[in-house]
């Protein structure tokens, strides 16, 4: 059976039209520049967050360094309480004796009193 | 005198900067050609690199690059338009009675054209921007897109004739 002029006509017309389609298309769809600034945008945009990304790393360090200055100066804290109290305790210590010895004087003064009448 | 060779060069593999410079409007014409809002599509491009170098250190060459590029912003295109309404999306219906005037006929049909792509539904409209935008055969778009060569195949063929499709209404009118 002989195909209708009509279809044959369409059929033969069809890859040329889509041969006109696809270039068409390649032209629509070629690529263009991205905006001026863009590539500066990206890379700003890196440096921010690499910044940003630091915060969470140290933040176990920071805490770490927290608790050692903290023990460290509670340390020196409590060192320094000691060494005044020790202070204190010598100076009662050195009052004491001194008492005890002024005592002892006058005791003394006293037995040397009463064999000279 | 001792050469310095970098670190780069040592592994051969691409250094951001370099990659940035090279595809940036690869990458931008992806996204534009498929959202048609140029600020989102600026977006979406910069979200792209910045996700690429996080990534960086499994970059192995620049074809690497290049193919990773395509994929991830096909993918967050095809994301995004899924989500979110974009201002500027038109029906393929109604893609054809947008016109500007006093604008060359050549320019006119570029922009129909272009909207008519950008009313294909995503996967469409994905496969004729790697085709036709990047010059990728049927297995490049389907290793690109994650999907069998047969099912790029048809995504093509239906593609091209929704378009052509809407062509010819617009010629015969």
């Amino acid at each position: 059976m002989e195909p209708k002029l009509d279809q044959f006509d369409e059929d033969r017309e069809q890859p040329l039209e889509l041969a006109a389609l696809e270039a068409d298309l390649r032209i629509a769809l070629r690529r263009e520049a991205a905006p001026a600034g863009f590539a500066m945008s990206v890379l700003a945009r890196r440096d921010r967050a690499l910044w940003w990304s630091f915060i969470p790393r140290l933040a176990p360090a920071l805490a770490m360094l927290a608790i050692i200055v903290s023990t460290v100066s509670g340390y020196r804290e409590v060192e320094h309480r000691k060494s005044q109290m020790a202070v204190e305790q010598t100076r009662l210590a050195l009052r004491l004796t001194a008492e005890k010895l002024e005592f002892a004087k006058t005791k003394v003064r006293q037995h040397l009193l009463a064999r000279s009448e | 005198m001792e050469a310095v060779i970098s670190q780069a060069a040592l592994t051969g593999a691409p250094d951001f900067e370099s990659l940035l410079a090279e595809y940036q409007s690869m990458v931008f014409s992806i996204a534009l050609n498929f959202l048609r809002d140029r600020g989102v599509a600026e977006e979406l491009s910069q979200d792209v690199f910045l996700t690429l170098h996080r990534h960086l250190g499994s970059i192995e060459s620049n074809d690497h690059a290049r193919h990773w590029l395509r994929r991830v912003t096909t993918q967050r295109c095809i994301d995004r338009t899924r989500r979110v309404k974009v201002r500027g999306e038109t029906a393929l219906e109604s893609a054809g009675q947008l016109a500007v005037s006093g604008t060359a006929p050549d320019v006119l049909a570029e922009s129909r054209l272009r909207r008519l792509v950008a009313s294909l539904p995503e996967q469409l409209r994905a496969v004729v921007i790697l085709r036709y935008q990047e010059d990728l055969d049927v297995p490049e778009i389907a290793a690109t897109l994650g999907i069998p060569v047969r099912t790029a195949r048809a995504h093509l063929d239906k593609a091209l004739a929704l378009l052509r499709e809407k062509e010819q209404r617009w010629n015969r009118s």
